[in-house]
């Protein structure tokens, strides 16, 4: 149990989809949500991450239950959504999570191939898409509505590691500008969250260039990384509360003070 | 050189350019919307390759440009709708295929160049920088392009290639989005100069200032040539 998202009576009835929940930040902020009393479908494409995840939260006394799903299929976006009403009798929370490997990898413009946009784009762009057509009757009905995506401070600053990450995610800064707008008048809050964690690969990085650590955290202002689950999970929390009804349309950083140019 | 697909001004802007002395191409996939003075060459936009050879060709009647303006607006996109309409083709062609059209017309470009060094425009409506209700696509695929713009300049920094990213105010691009819903401003003065920029004269200069010496210091950033309707943070 976390004490920094035990708040259980916050989001207590409410219900929440979290995609790629099998671990990192969506495992940290799967877990935080049910902390707070959100029933969470821990929707994974490979379903022993998600019983991972799931028996955490069960053994925290929270609620989850594992859809496995490929997210860039439409099929899967609506089975899941499917899954989660039949389960939970509404849906409230959708946090678009999800986001291809190939990110990750070091890639010059000239190298980046059709399949590899593909392939990024799916998951980044079209997922989202998908859970936006498949939610919205539920989370218009909700009178808690939130939609998530996350993107990344990269998508604001153009990381120079692989043009095609900044691109997909700035690409969701603008899809929640508009979508913002587009179900304001429904009470729907769409947020992007611009996450720093110290994920396992986060960790190895730092672990493998231990003489860079001070100077990498510098350009913090908390001077560290996030927790999944109490400081990134955390502020998904807040933004899921009745407090933070008013906001919506901004990609929010999450990241310790790393990108205050705004 | 100006390289459109989809909806642009590309005619106007490279008459424009070329009014102002510039020796002058436009590659696009529509039909020849510039005037004389203007070296027309049609491109389809399929691969890397076809763009390339299209802009080599080009490149043979106008000389090595020291200006790349670049505009990729799927047709798909400027539909205003509410996104939970959309069908999966049109959300594929107006989202992920503009900004694949944007990364893969920047890659015939760095195949042109080899090592020569240039500045590079994209260009797009503002629309995408406030959000507007029906256009998430269009929203979503111009603010990736941006996102694109910053990262390429950062990997194109050290070969002395500039990188920007233009908006224009939405009423540039003709009846193109007459139906979109703009966001209302609660501002006593919404346009700061009171008027619109002119394209054919002022867009040129601004163009012009960033292929200049003194404006391939400035790589990575987003221009609003709307006059002052929208000020970025």
């Amino acid at each position: 149990m976390s004490a920094a998202t035990h708040m259980p009576q916050l989001l207590s009835g409410r219900t929440a989809i979290v995609t790629a929940a099998g671990a990192g930040v969506g495992r940290g902020v799967a877990q935080a949500l049910a902390d707070a009393g959100a029933n969470v479908i821990v929707a994974v494409r490979r379903v022993e991450t998600g019983e991972e995840t799931a028996t955490l939260i069960a053994d925290a006394g929270g609620i989850a239950r594992v859809v496995q799903a490929d997210v860039s299929k439409r099929g899967d976006v609506e089975r899941t959504v499917a899954e989660a009403v039949a389960a939970f009798g509404g849906l409230d929370i959708v946090v678009n999570n999800a986001a291809s490997a190939l990110g990750g990898k070091p890639t010059k413009l000239e190298d980046i191939t059709a399949e590899m946009w593909a392939e990024q784009s799916a998951v980044a762009l079209d997922a989202p898409f998908y859970f936006a057509r498949a939610v919205y009757p539920h989370l218009k009905s909700s009178n808690h509505g939130r939609f998530f995506v996350m993107s990344s401070t990269q998508g604001l600053h153009g990381g120079a590691m692989n043009p095609a990450y900044p691109a997909a995610k700035n690409g969701l800064r603008g899809f929640v500008k508009a979508l913002a707008r587009e179900w304001g008048p429904d009470g729907i809050s769409v947020l992007g969250v611009a996450p720093a964690a110290l994920t396992e690969p986060a960790q190895l990085y730092l672990d493998r260039n231990a003489h860079m650590r001070e100077a990498m955290m510098k350009g913090f202002a908390m001077r560290r990384l996030g927790d999944s689950r109490d400081d990134i999970g955390g502020a998904l929390v807040a933004m899921c509360s009745d407090q933070f009804r008013y906001v919506t349309g901004l990609v929010i950083p999450v990241d310790g003070g790393n990108y205050t140019l705004l | 050189m100006v390289i459109t697909t989809g909806v642009s001004l590309g005619g106007s802007i490279a008459d424009g350019l070329a009014a102002h002395g510039g020796s002058v191409a436009l590659v696009s996939d529509t039909a020849k919307t510039c005037g004389s003075a203007v070296h027309h060459m049609s491109c389809d936009f399929t691969s890397v390759n076809v763009v390339a050879d299209s802009i080599a060709a080009a490149q043979s009647k106008v000389g090595a440009p020291d200006l790349f303006v670049v505009s990729a607006i799927s047709p798909a996109a400027t539909r205003s709708q509410p996104l939970i309409s959309m069908s999966d083709s049109d959300w594929n062609t107006a989202c992920d295929g503009a900004i694949y059209s944007a990364l893969i017309t920047l890659q015939a470009i760095s195949s042109v160049l080899s090592d020569r060094s240039a500045s590079v425009v994209l260009l797009g409506p503002s629309l995408s920088l406030a959000g507007c209700e029906g256009l998430v696509a269009l929203s979503t695929a111009l603010e990736g392009q941006r996102g694109l713009v910053k990262s390429v300049a950062r990997q194109w920094g050290e070969r002395g290639v500039a990188v920007n990213w233009v908006s224009l105010a939405a009423e540039a691009f003709g009846d193109t989005f007459a139906d979109a819903t703009l966001p209302f401003k609660m501002d006593a003065v919404p346009i700061a100069l009171g008027r619109r920029p002119n394209l054919t004269d002022e867009l040129p200069a601004l163009l012009g200032y960033l292929a200049s010496p003194a404006g391939r210091a400035v790589t990575g950033a987003s221009f609003n040539f709307d006059g002052g309707e929208w000020m970025l943070p």
